[in-house]
């Protein structure tokens, strides 16, 4: 495992570098001046100058890079222009409300899924194989910002039964959660239905049978745990995409997270925040997928040796 | 071999699927004909108006006929996903195709780019993009380019790989063939159909991206009517006028869900395995 884990490390170090240039980059690719738009079109020319040089915009770019990448180094992603504070400090107050709300929608998606798949893929092609398989296309093709009002319209306005926005309490994360969660378990459940599908075809399959073992120890035990192992990196990349859709998620239920902190910021031309926030979801989006391949590693040993 | 056209026919998710992105298609092409107002024409008296004779899908909160926003929103939307496919599918496979056929650098420094673009997550690098780029529509497109063309290269490259080595081709190269003949008449029509899988899905990812962006207030400017940006703007009245909400949405969602049945109807026509387990499990 030790090897595979260095490995595996030493792959994601190009990659992390490549994000952070990428990242760097973005305020260049600003038409016109970054500090004139971030000051707006009456600002005093003094105020421009002290703007562009606080970010050090008035430096040759090689320069611009190398100071970022040793500010970041040490952990300093610069200072917010709306809240005048450090951008790390305001991501670091952000953050724990996103990755709640990504796990707990995680939770819900996986508790769906499991069921609905492994139901699916029982008799391919039955009514209730088909039932699932078109409700899961329903539930990918049903964007958050169509479902959360839909269900803020239903749960919070027709019935009263739950908060419309905010994270004061336990029923706040309810909606947003599900929301989120109900997408995840679309994707999860069509890829557990697949997964299962194949598995069942296998010899060790009939052969579990033949030994006379009850069903439900062939499907759970065998079949099931086998087809589990590409989930596991469907969940890794599922997961970044439930960071990207906290974006939206959380600018319909006013949640106080990382996604609705970038729209903030790109609506008040904050570009260092922009250019934070971008990056912390980025590198966790790295980060678990690294997690995810290091658990693959050591749910199925061909992988590490390969 | 039957065409493709007719085993559509007889998979009943790819007919839902093509039949409706055809209406939608349809609906886009006449929409400035089948509109009974001007997409952008405001009647202040009637704001917020319910779904009635008069407005089939009722009035936003500056009194525009619902309906003929839609309707110019599908023109929006499928010049989005069709422009984002078909550049994106275009760059991929030339990419793909290069850096599988050729390998080396091209293909070691193709593959470190493609790893970066997939460290950010879902459209996050398209807001990003879009968020310093500034919002417009071109400028929608190219962001949704920049980070679309990455599954097709990845997706093209892993394909020449299998196929390169095929004896066919090993034919072809000792006949004499060039590359570019090699890649274009004989390695491209081999792989040609995951892409056309890829690129129907791809259709639908585009447009909930689109409707996203603007969703966000990153995608089409106003007065120009996009789905996103309706259903932005009705969730302030979510309690008075949902018709705000309901219509643009259910929109999207059909036309999201048409080309999610059309990819996956492909899938299954196009892939051996899938339909044998499919006649198995029917037998």
């Amino acid at each position: 495992m030790g090897p595979f884990l260095l490995r595996r490390l030493f792959l994601t170090l190009p990659v992390l570098f490549g994000v952070v240039t990428l990242v760097f980059s973005l305020i260049h690719l600003v038409p016109g001046d970054p500090v004139q738009i971030m000051l707006g079109e009456g600002a005093q020319a003094a105020d421009v100058e002290q703007l562009r040089h606080k970010l050090g915009l008035d430096q040759p770019v090689l320069t611009q890079y190398l100071r970022y990448l040793t500010d970041l180094f040490r952990g300093d992603l610069g200072i917010s222009f709306r809240f005048g504070e450090p951008v790390g400090a305001i991501i670091r107050s952000r953050y724990p409300a996103t990755v709640q709300l990504a796990l707990l929608s995680l939770l819900i998606g996986l508790t769906i899924a499991l069921p609905c798949g492994v139901l699916a893929a029982l008799r391919p092609r039955s009514w209730l194989d088909r039932l699932i398989t078109s409700v899961t296309l329903f539930g990918i093709s049903l964007p958050n910002f169509v479902s959360g009002p839909i269900a803020i319209l239903i749960f919070s306005i027709f019935l009263g039964w739950l908060p419309v926005s905010g994270r004061l309490g336990a029923a706040h994360y309810i909606l947003p959660a599900a929301t989120l969660g109900a997408s995840l378990s679309a994707i999860l459940t069509r890829m557990i239905r697949a997964g299962m599908i194949e598995e069942l075809q296998e010899d060790y399959v009939k052969t579990a049978r033949a030994k006379g073992l009850p069903e439900s120890q062939v499907l759970l035990r065998h079949a099931l745990r086998n087809s589990l192992i590409p989930v596991v990196t469907v969940i890794g990349l599922q997961f970044g995409t439930l960071l990207a859709g906290a974006i939206i998620t959380e600018t319909i239920f006013a949640w106080p997270g990382i996604g609705r902190l970038t729209v903030q910021a790109i609506n008040s031309r904050d570009y260092p925040l922009v250019q934070g926030c971008i990056l912390a979801i980025a590198f966790t989006y790295v980060t678990v997928n690294l997690l995810t391949d290091l658990a693959y590693g050591f749910l199925d040993p061909r992988i590490r040796y390969r | 071999m039957t065409p493709l056209w007719k085993e559509i026919g007889q998979n009943r998710l790819a007919l839902f699927g093509a039949t409706v992105a055809l209406a939608m298609t349809l609906a886009a092409l006449l929409a400035p004909v089948l509109s009974p107002f001007e997409f952008d024409r405001q009647t202040l008296v009637q704001r917020l108006e319910p779904p009635s004779r008069g407005h089939w899908f009722g009035t936003d909160e500056l009194g525009r006929d619902i309906l003929s926003r839609v309707l110019h929103g599908t023109q929006i939307s499928l010049l989005v996903g069709f422009s984002v496919v078909v550049a994106s599918s275009c760059l991929g496979m030339l990419a793909g195709s290069l850096a599988g056929y050729y390998g080396g650098w091209f293909d070691e420094v193709l593959m470190r780019v493609v790893d970066v673009l997939l460290a950010f997550p879902g459209i996050l690098l398209a807001i990003a993009l879009v968020a310093f780029w500034g919002p417009g529509l071109e400028k929608l497109i190219l962001a949704l380019v920049a980070v679309g063309w990455v599954g097709y290269a990845r997706l093209v490259r892993g394909q020449i790989l299998k196929v390169k080595e095929l004896d066919f081709i090993r034919a072809a190269r000792s006949l004499g063939g060039t590359d570019a003949h090699i890649i274009v008449r004989h390695l491209i029509p081999n792989i040609i159909q995951p892409v056309l899988v890829q690129a129907s899905i791809g259709m639908a990812g585009a447009i909930l991206s689109e409707a996203s962006l603007s969703f966000l207030g990153l995608g089409v400017p106003p007065p120009l009517p996009s789905w996103g940006a309706m259903l932005n703007d009705g969730r302030g009245h979510l309690f008075d006028a949902p018709h705000l909400v309901f219509f643009p949405g259910l929109a999207t969602m059909l036309a999201v869900l048409s080309f999610n049945f059309l990819g996956d109807g492909l899938r299954e026509i196009l892939n051996p395995r899938l339909r044998f387990l499919a006649a198995k499990s029917a037998n």
